[in-house]
């Protein structure tokens, strides 16, 4: 076994993956004085986090999600203030366009609904849009749907500056430690057993992303989640594209363009994705990429 | 679209993530394992998710409870069955679809159909229903109009069927298969206890009679909205939505002493649930009867609102609860699923005759809107009270203690000072609008009062039966939202940009 420190006996939370999700909570139940320990069965942000194309949208359909959206990119804004670790933070704004008349009736009717929940949103002209988006072809937009205060981040920097906050704070982060079971006693958790010996604990937050799935199940805990593969491209080097390039949705061809380091990202969501690991994520998975599949995301 | 044929590609990704049934991510307890909370299936927006749910995560793990509403983000929203691998693997490749899909109430998903399935699907499905998928059942939407994949926010392509359903049950009678309701039996010495702790109402009736009831949080906030039907003196029936078959259970044997002698038992399975609706249902269920006595067992003196009562249907014995959701009278009919073709092919051969329809979900939600009755999800949650939502009726203010109950007090106090608590429901209705042409009130439309915006829309449709637009909104307004100045007018409401 490695030589790290030894888990400790009891925590009063264990956290299960230390994807973006774990450690967030982690750095939360720091700020709030509890000291959670944190097991991730690699390293930090190794599974889905690390490839994350890391924007920031903020409107949501109920008030109380959108508080919560508007309350993340506040903390991106502080965190690398707080931390000293950059979190690649950048409030460049997304535009959503509407090619089909229903599509243009929902960017109305969220323009409305921006302005309830107090978030700075404009439909932007013919004239405007080509001001932001010189590259596009224009004829077929019925409107563009802006919000200058939304923005991307760098998933892994952030991930690294939440686990920083919380290990300042007291939280634990154990990498390369895999837990293998849960403890139960009459329908109550009372610890987590790992490759590194078990844990004391009654509150587990179990945060694995597409692991949670069978491992929850195999406790008779119900958790329906599948990985699917996710696709995108980077280009070559673009000359003129600022790095407050806003990212730019187009659902009626299922992409979305973003700026990455002077370079263009362009992904999508397919109609029908691809679902990845029917008989579970490979035990060596870390920081994995998987075949590109030209076919499958040709239009 | 963009004009960027000429750029080279340098890097070409694949990576996994995480996608869930109904495109939204699980959060908060797991109902099978106490002390175990989940926070996972973020569907490519774990980024944008982290802080807010970190947030919020922490809270839950800490205090025990979010401080916000998580309402459709539940993990106990799931149902046990979708621990089934290949049901998620299917439906994971279509989640994907749901990003840049276009949200519309026809909306459906076409994989991992048929998992459930009422007892009378096959004859719903022989009178032309047309399902749509939730939390694995097939839910007959409307009927005798196939799905079309023509989003529309207004007028759709079985709107016409819609309104037909919509006019039967105000002219003539309609029937709703509800078998997918979830059915609850509380049962034990200590059954009542573990149901008037979480329930607003008192639950301690004379056997035979139904009631409306939220359970309540400790703020006062609204965790289920169901109708609770004492059976005998221990033995309860609580009816709730699909989508709090387990969530509801969980609430009641969480909030119960450990000590209280009681079980949940779910029925879901066991009952099949119509319900009737129209002038006319009266005298189709009594066609039903067989007898005189049991056709004076139905009349208006003998069942009245409310009233439920097990009587002869067809050949079978039935529950029978005077209610309706669609705002007509009305009757529910719970029977043992065995039954339940038996009593649907006589309440056809009855109701055929004199104009009964079957209706779909479709006509169900916009009768009640059109009526005001609230959706939980949708009008109601975490964060609303009673008081503020117009179910104060609801209070047993003389029961004994029950959860939010010093929270409803104090309101009740602030409430005879101001006239109004600053937060309340209210039924809109947006004059001059054709079904055809809309547009229509959906949700979170903005209403404006005094050049402020006061609130918003939390559901809304056509109402077939009044011909008009109508909605259900939440207004808000600091010192109380009072009856004189909801009368005096001056609303508008911002519909697509249009006041």
């Amino acid at each position: 076994m490695d030589s790290g420190p030894s888990l400790p006996a009891s925590a009063p939370v264990v956290i299960i993956g230390g994807g973006i999700i774990g450690t967030s909570t982690l750095y939360h139940l720091a700020l709030r004085g509890v000291e959670g320990v944190l097991l991730e069965r690699k390293k930090l942000a190794s599974g889905t986090t690390w490839h994350a194309a890391g924007i920031v949208g903020q409107l949501r359909d109920s008030s109380a999600q959108t508080e919560l959206g508007k309350y993340t990119a506040r903390l991106f804004r502080t965190l690398e203030e707080e931390t000293g670790q950059s979190t690649g933070y950048k409030q460049n704004g997304t535009i959503n366009l509407a090619l089909s008349p229903v599509r243009h009736e929902q960017n109305l009717r969220a323009h409305d609904h921006a302005k309830r929940m107090g978030i700075e949103a404009q439909l932007l002209d013919a004239q405007a849009l080509a001001s932001y988006w010189p590259w596009i072809e224009r004829d077929d937009v019925l409107s563009a749907f802006y919000v200058p205060s939304n923005g991307q981040v760098n998933p892994l920097d952030t991930t690294v500056a939440l686990a920083k906050g919380a290990k300042s704070r007291g939280g634990q982060i154990f990498e390369d430690t895999k837990v293998q079971r849960l403890e139960i006693d009459k329908g109550r958790v009372v610890g987590v057993v790992t490759d590194h010996g078990t844990i004391r604990t009654d509150r587990v937050l179990l945060a694995a992303g597409m692991w949670s799935h069978h491992f929850a199940k195999a406790h008779g805990i119900t958790l329906p989640l599948h990985a699917a593969e996710h696709f995108y491209i980077v280009t070559e080097p673009m000359d003129g594209l600022p790095a407050d390039q806003p990212i730019l949705n187009i659902a009626e061809e299922r992409t979305y363009w973003k700026e990455d380091a002077g370079k263009l990202l362009i992904g999508g969501f397919e109609a029908l994705g691809k679902p990845y690991g029917a008989d579970g994520i490979p035990e060596h998975f870390e920081f994995d990429e998987l075949p590109f599949d030209l076919e499958h995301v040709s239009p | 679209m963009p004009k960027l044929e000429t750029l080279g590609v340098r890097t070409y990704f694949n990576g996994p993530e995480s996608f869930t049934p109904d495109g939204r991510p699980y959060l908060g307890p797991s109902a099978e394992v106490e002390g175990v909370y989940i926070a996972a299936g973020m569907n490519s927006n774990g980024i944008l998710n982290s802080g807010g749910v970190g947030l919020t995560m922490a809270q839950w793990l800490i205090d025990g409870t979010p401080s916000r509403s998580m309402l459709p983000l539940l993990a106990v929203r799931a149902h046990p069955f979708q621990q089934n691998t290949a049901y998620v693997r299917e439906r994971a490749a279509e989640s994907v679809g749901f990003h840049y899909g276009l949200h519309w109430a026809g909306r459906e998903v076409n994989s991992a159909r048929g998992v459930r399935r009422v007892p009378l699907h096959s004859r719903m499905d022989a009178a032309g229903a047309a399902f749509a998928e939730r939390i694995g059942w097939e839910v007959p939407m409307v009927y005798g109009a196939p799905w079309q994949d023509k989003p529309s926010l207004a007028w759709k392509p079985w709107s016409a069927q819609v309104q037909e359903e919509s006019l039967a049950a105000r002219d003539t009678a309609a029937l709703v298969d509800q078998s997918m309701y979830a059915k609850l039996i509380i049962q034990g010495p200590d059954a009542l206890k573990a149901l008037n702790r979480v329930c607003s109402a008192q639950i301690d009736v004379s056997v035979g009679t139904t009631v409306y009831t939220p359970f309540l949080n400790p703020k006062g906030g609204i965790e289920a909205d169901v109708t609770v039907t004492r059976m005998t003196e221990t033995r309860f029936l609580v009816i709730t939505g699909h989508p709090s078959q387990i969530r509801d259970q969980h609430y009641i044997t969480r909030n119960a002493d450990p000590a209280w002698r009681f079980e949940v038992f779910d029925a879901t399975a066991a009952f099949a649930l119509l319900s009737l609706h129209g002038p006319q249902s009266r005298t189709i269920l009594q066609a039903l009867a067989g007898t005189a006595a049991g056709r004076d067992a139905l009349s208006a003196e003998a069942l009245a609102f409310g009233a439920a009562r097990e009587v002869d249907l067809a050949h079978a014995r039935a529950w029978v609860i005077r209610r309706s959701f669609v705002g007509e009278l009305g009757f529910e009919i719970l029977v043992s699923s065995e039954f339940v073709d038996g009593i649907y092919e006589a309440l056809m051969a009855a109701g055929e005759p004199l104009g009964m329809r079957l209706m779909g979900m479709f006509a169900l939600n916009a009768c009640r809107i059109e009526k005001g009755f609230l959706h939980f999800g949708h009008d109601i949650g975490e964060e609303d009270t009673p008081l503020e939502t117009g179910l104060g009726f609801t209070v047993g203010w003389d029961k004994p203690a029950f959860i939010g109950r010093e929270v409803l007090l104090r309101q009740r106090e602030a409430l005879r000072r101001h006239g109004g608590t600053d937060h309340r429901t209210a039924c809109i209705h947006v004059p001059d609008l054709t079904a055809e042409a809309g547009p229509y009130l959906i949700h979170n439309e903005p209403i404006w009062h005094s050049g402020s915006i006061v609130g918003q829309v939390t559901s809304g449709d056509f109402g077939f039966r009044l011909d008009g637009v109508y909605g259900l909104a939440t207004l808000h307004r600091k010192g109380g939202v009072t009856p004189d100045w909801i009368s005096g007018g001056g609303f508008d409401v911002q519909i697509a940009g249009q006041h």
